[in-house]
């Protein structure tokens, strides 16, 4: 017997109890609060209505610029500092190698060396 | 009176009526907690569990589908989440063992064998993801088809056709074994 014909037998098979949980059930629903009907938020078209639309706008609107500045001022401050820094230490060293006697010797003296490290 | 007109008046404020509502579908939604979790869960407490979820959750009830189909649908997620809270294990000795029509082209061994491999199947179908069982236990047990499935646990055709699928090949494995 395969497997179709193995399940099409366990389709038949049911609950084997009558089961009665109306009272139980009920005592529990007595205690809930009133239910109140949810308002609809959806055409019957399926479109969101007016007012969601634009709140959601405005929400996506606002996010949309606090990331926008949070990201220029991040690639400010990153870029304006490291870039500062790279160019005074460029600045220091190329103008003490082209400001020497000898460039090459310079480069080797083993004071510069030491300097440089 | 019909389902949709008891579900207006209970939102109305008669709250009473809702014993109708469950005096019509505790069986229904018995026989399908039944299907879905075998004897892993108490049934009768599912049930109950199920209609105060339904009496919370019918104020968002649509009234172009049918009530069956939110029923069926608040049956399986409370299945799910209340077997998800057990962390019991499935075995075959759980499974209560019921005759299944008897037949009389088999002899005393055929029907054993026969038994074996049905609590075979039942242990396996436990063993799937609850996902897959549903979609498959919605198939073949309560004759649904793709769309109403895909309805009832709220996704895609596609993914009703994939579940069922992946849920009969790793049936046919497990049984196999």
């Amino acid at each position: 017997m395969n497997i179709e014909e193995q399940l099409q037998i366990l389709s038949r098979q049911t609950y084997p109890k009558q089961v009665d949980v109306v009272d139980a059930v009920m005592a529990q629903v007595r205690q809930k609060p009133y239910l109140m009907p949810v308002t609809e938020t959806r055409t019957k078209s399926g479109r969101t209505t007016l007012w969601r639309t634009v709140a959601l706008t405005a929400i996506a609107a606002v996010a949309a610029l606090v990331v926008i500045n949070v990201g220029a001022f991040r690639s400010y401050d990153v870029e304006g500092i490291g870039s500062m820094i790279a160019s005074v230490s460029d600045y220091d060293y190329y103008s003490s190698v082209e400001s020497a006697a000898n460039p090459i010797e310079y480069l080797y003296d083993e004071e510069t060396v030491e300097t440089i490290e | 009176m019909e389902d949709k007109e008891i579900v207006q008046k209970i939102l109305a404020g008669d709250t009473e009526q809702y014993a109708e509502i469950v005096k019509r579908y505790q069986q229904i939604v018995a026989n399908l907690t039944y299907k879905l979790c075998g004897t892993r869960l108490e049934i009768e407490e599912v049930t109950q569990q199920v209609f105060v979820e339904l009496y919370m959750a019918l104020p968002r009830f649509r009234f172009d589908s049918k009530l069956s189909s939110f029923i069926y649908r608040i049956t399986v997620n409370t299945v799910c989440k209340m077997l998800g809270k057990s962390k019991r294990y499935v075995s075959t000795d759980e499974y209560e063992t019921r005759p299944d029509e008897p037949s009389s082209d088999r002899n005393a061994e055929q029907e054993i064998i026969h038994r074996e491999q049905l609590e075979q199947l039942r242990t396996a179908i436990g063993h799937l993801k609850d996902e897959q069982r549903t979609a498959l236990v919605l198939y073949t047990f309560e004759d649904f088809s793709y769309q109403q499935i895909a309805e009832v646990m709220g996704c895609t055709l596609a993914k009703v056709e994939s579940l069922i699928f992946r849920a009969k090949k790793n049936l046919a494995k497990e049984v196999k074994q």
